[in-house]
């Protein structure tokens, strides 16, 4: 392991309670391998840091005309251009979120590594794993498992639990809209599932794509085939991502937002 | 259970549909007819006598819905009558010494200043002890009527009660509520006064609790009594907020603050929490006083309680709080038996009579700036400092004069009755000469404050990219022509984000309590520092030029504790680890209001607060706000007149607030996960 290695992140957000148990920080890695159609984290995907410009909030000061991709410590008074993605040693993360522990103990709360995905980030998030673990912060790794088994191998020993995305069912489909087949992430389910791990399942209901009856029982099927994840959690699809393809000068792909109804009935195949 | 929720609901259906245009119309005919008549009187008989003309006079009406009896008729004034007549009220503000109220009756209150008058022997204490006897009499009188018209309404046990108390002691659970309600009902209705509280409440009422459980009541039973008391409270102060369209009542939007918890929570603190949300009305205000390390079980309860209660509760680190007042030289006993009521004020129970003052803390802070040339932040601050100080000094002188006038106009009131520690000595509980005297000095905006600090440090004194002159010369324009620098200063990192830039609001708040510990007081009187704004002093921002935070002048300036609108970016635990910097160990008045955006479960709201004490937090209300439903009432405001929203130290009715403090209660910052 390299020692000095350091990560690129795009967010710290605290007080987190939707990613796994308590009070949470998430720490959003940037980079990923999938792109998902319905991403609301478009500055996740790329793992180089980029600029967003919000239009909206710009005055047209014009402080920013002459900047260079090297004025990262550039601050627009208004908030409407801001360098995605910054480095962090281990040190420097875990300094970040040794600031909530007394909120962690109190809640059974801890840290959570999303991303992007976090796991493309391996050296340095076992690094920080197991510095959070020598400091006794509950972690847990949100992750869509497209990656070689022998990654989850290597933080396991310093992993609470994992958060782990299932997409779609069927392979081609899930290529045509994440850009890569499913077998990888469901043989590493299937083995995950087979350690002593706590594993949350999580799974974005996107109308068209995935959202029909059918979908969730295979994949229902194949989790008792596996032996059961702790939790399934279902994700409604959601448009709050919109704004930031806009600022990346990237265009959206829309889809419809599910109704509370749909999402019960799809709650009950699980239940 | 049925027919539980039935008699509640019409009692509140009552209190919703009352008309808040109405008076207590028999008080304020019999006052104005007997007033011009009594004016020859020499004052020991006046007031005494005033108040039995009313309490003889007045009818007692009864609704066949109510728990314990006690109303006071209401009707539109009669024309030209100008209610409320303020002939009769005192400050108000005070909790009352129910407990031995309960246990000796008015009889052993009253034989007791009798007999302390008598050795002492002076006229002013002859006087006094002529006067309660006359208003006790008086009192028993009243209850007297009241108990044969319940009997007649078949409503025997109250009858029964008030053929008893509160002259003798109570004698049961159901007794002991009446009494209380009795005197509370004449204390803020009749004699006038608002925010009167009920103290320590699960300590005083437990043994009755436990008396009745022993006997066999349930908890059911004895839980939905209390809810009946409860909403009670509600009957007396209308709907209305206190600044708005006033009820004409002298205890208009009287806050009905309980406390329970402490030291010792017991059994009966948890029927209080249950009772509370069985009646769940804007009053009473459930005060909990919580050590971080408090009984699990209570804990739990406690913010299970919140998450339904939500604005209707307020939260303080009783620790803290009880180890700051002994700090304060204040005696353990008196100093453990603290109670906060009436908009974040502290008070020692019934032993203290209290005052407040909001100091113009943002206006002095200009003033020191503008005062002359200060070459660092120390000197600055150390200006800041000396006249706060000759600031809240004169507030003292004020009062000092003021309790000296107020001598000349009474010598006696009910409510010395009830604060013991005046009642033994024979004296007037609001002549200054109280055993606690405890002045509450609320410095307003801190966080203006300290993020000013922090841009001059920066700007002026650090970087020296102003000189003193530009800079202050620039605020006095407002800002005009330096838009850029105002776009950049609304830009740096301020207090309540958990980083560097909390250390000048910490510095201006040990400013501001240094002043407070500089003062030169009266032997008897204490003075208490904290952080509070209400929104009539937010007014005073009209006048406040502009700041170097980048407020514009005329903007408001922060609320509370909070950080100045907005200025949290970094979400609630940040926020909360940014003030538990604050010197609370120091400042123990005021409060913090929190708003959150969505239901959060009542493990996450336990967590955060229990967090909070532990790192030295103080107080915490919260709202939980659906901006919606918000939109909806303020649309259609007859669909939501139950519907409150926390202000400053307490809850309102929503749709009873003018629009712009709708709006500011829709803006404020939400936390969600």
């Amino acid at each position: 392991m390299k020692a000095m290695s350091k990560g690129i992140i795009f967010n710290i957000q605290r007080f987190c309670t939707d990613d796994g148990p308590g009070i949470r920080t998430t720490v959003f890695f940037k980079g990923c391998n999938l792109h998902c159609a319905w991403c609301h984290n478009p500055e996740s995907q790329s793992a180089a840091t980029e600029w967003m410009f919000y239009q909206d909030k710009c005055t047209g000061c014009g402080r920013c005309t002459k900047l260079t991709e090297k004025d990262t410590d550039f601050v627009c008074f208004q908030d409407a251009r801001r360098i995605c993605g910054r480095e962090y040693t281990v040190d420097s993360l875990l300094l970040e979120l040794l600031k909530d522990k007394i909120f962690y103990e109190n809640s059974g709360g801890g840290v959570t590594f999303s991303g992007g995905e976090c796991m493309l980030q391996i050296d340095f998030l076992e690094s920080i794993l197991k510095k959070c673990k020598e400091n006794g912060i509950h972690t847990a790794v949100d992750t869509a498992g497209y990656v070689p088994f022998d990654h989850f191998e290597r933080i396991l020993p310093y992993t609470d639990m994992f958060l782990y995305d299932v997409k779609c069912f069927d392979s081609e489909k899930h290529k045509r809209y994440t850009g890569a087949g499913n077998e990888l992430i469901l043989e590493n389910l299937k083995k995950l599932l087979a350690t002593d791990s706590s594993v949350w399942v999580r799974i974005p209901i996107i109308p068209t794509v995935n959202d029909s009856e059918e979908e969730m029982r295979s994949i229902k099927e194949f989790l008792v085939s596996c032996g059961h994840p702790k939790k399934v959690e279902l994700l409604p699809y959601h448009a709050m991502g919109e704004h930031k393809y806009a600022a990346l000068g990237k265009q959206a792909q829309m889809f419809s937002v599910p109704s509370e109804k749909k999402i019960r009935q799809l709650k009950n195949i699980f239940s | 259970m049925k027919a539980t929720a039935s008699k509640l609901e019409h009692l509140k259906k009552q209190i919703f549909e009352s008309d808040n245009r109405a008076c207590f119309i028999e008080r304020e005919r019999i006052l104005s007819r007997i007033e011009a008549k009594m004016a020859d009187y020499n004052e020991p008989d006046r007031y005494a006598l005033m108040l039995s003309s009313v309490l003889s006079e007045v009818s007692t009406p009864i609704d066949d819905s109510d728990y314990f009896v006690g109303r006071v008729p209401e009707a539109l004034p009669d024309d030209g009558m100008k209610a409320p007549n303020r002939v009769l009220s005192s400050t108000g503000h005070m909790s009352f010494d129910y407990e031995k109220m309960l246990k000796v009756g008015l009889k052993g209150i009253l034989e007791e200043i009798q007999q302390n008058a008598l050795i002492k022997g002076d006229d002013e204490s002859l006087s006094f002890a002529k006067n309660a006897e006359i208003v006790v009499a008086a009192i028993c009188d009243y209850a007297n009527r009241y108990a044969k018209e319940a009997a007649a309404c078949g409503k025997l046990e109250a009858a029964r009660a008030l053929s008893k108390v509160p002259f003798e002691p109570a004698y049961d659970f159901y007794s002991a509520l009446q009494g209380i309600w009795i005197i509370h009902m004449i204390a803020s209705c009749y004699v006038g006064s608002r925010d009167y509280a009920f103290g320590r409440f699960d300590q005083y009422m437990l043994p009755f609790y436990e008396k009745a459980i022993g006997e066999g009541k349930t908890k059911e039973e004895l839980c939905e009594l209390l809810a009946g008391f409860f909403v009670k409270t509600n009957e007396i102060c209308g709907r209305t907020t206190w600044n708005y369209e006033s009820k004409p009542v002298l205890c208009q939007a009287s806050k009905q603050y309980v406390n329970i918890g402490g030291e010792n929570p017991n059994e009966f603190s948890f029927v209080v929490l249950e009772a509370a949300m069985l009646s769940n009305m804007a009053q009473p205000q459930i005060v909990v006083l919580l050590k971080p390390d408090a009984d699990a079980e209570f804990t739990r309860k406690t913010f299970d309680a919140l998450s339904v209660l939500t604005d209707k509760m307020n939260i303080y680190n009783y620790d803290l709080i009880s180890k700051s007042l002994i700090n304060k030289g204040i005696e353990e006993a008196v100093a453990k038996d603290f109670t906060y009521s009436a908009c974040c004020t502290l008070d020692l129970n019934y032993h203290s009579f209290r005052r407040e003052y909001f100091v113009p803390t943002s206006h002095v802070f200009l003033n020191s700036l503008e005062s002359g040339k200060h070459g660092s932040l120390e000197e600055l601050v150390g200006t800041f400092r000396e006249l706060l100080r000759k600031n809240m000094q004169e507030y003292v002188h004020k009062e000092e004069k003021k309790f000296d006038k107020e001598k000349q106009r009474k010598h006696f009131v009910l409510d010395s009755v009830f604060l013991s520690d005046s009642a033994v000595e024979c004296r007037y509980a609001c002549d200054g000469d109280a055993k606690y005297d405890v002045l509450n000095l609320f410095c307003t905006g801190i966080a203006t404050v300290g993020d000013s600090l922090m841009v001059l440090d920066k700007l002026v004194f650090r970087e020296k990219r102003y000189t003193y002159e530009d800079f202050t010369a620039i605020l006095k324009n407002d800002f005009a022509g330096n838009e850029e620098l105002r776009r950049e200063i609304l830009s740096y990192t301020k207090f309540g984000n958990d980083t560097d830039a909390d250390k000048y609001a910490v510095i201006a708040g040990n400013a501001f309590l240094d002043a407070v510990d500089a003062l030169t007081l009266k032997d008897n009187f204490y003075a208490v520092g904290g952080f509070y704004s209400l929104e009539k002093d937010n007014t005073k921002c009209f006048d406040l030029g502009a700041t170097p935070d980048g407020r514009h002048k005329g903007a408001p300036f922060s609320e509370n504790q909070s950080p100045t609108y907005g200025a949290d970016k970094n979400g609630i635990t940040a926020l909360l680890k940014s003030l538990s910097k604050l010197p609370f160990d120091r400042a123990i008045t005021g409060g913090l209001n929190l708003t959150f955006s969505k239901k959060v479960t009542p493990e996450t709201l336990q967590a955060l607060i229990v967090s909070y004490f532990q790192m030295g937090g103080y107080h915490v209300g919260i709202s939980v706000i659906d901006r919606d439903t918000l939109l909806d009432a303020m649309e259609f405001p007859e669909k939501y007149k139950s519907l409150t929203v926390r202000l400053y130290g307490f809850s309102e009715y929503f749709v009873s607030l003018p629009k712009w403090q709708q709006l500011a209660v829709l803006n404020r910052t939400e936390y969600s996960g």
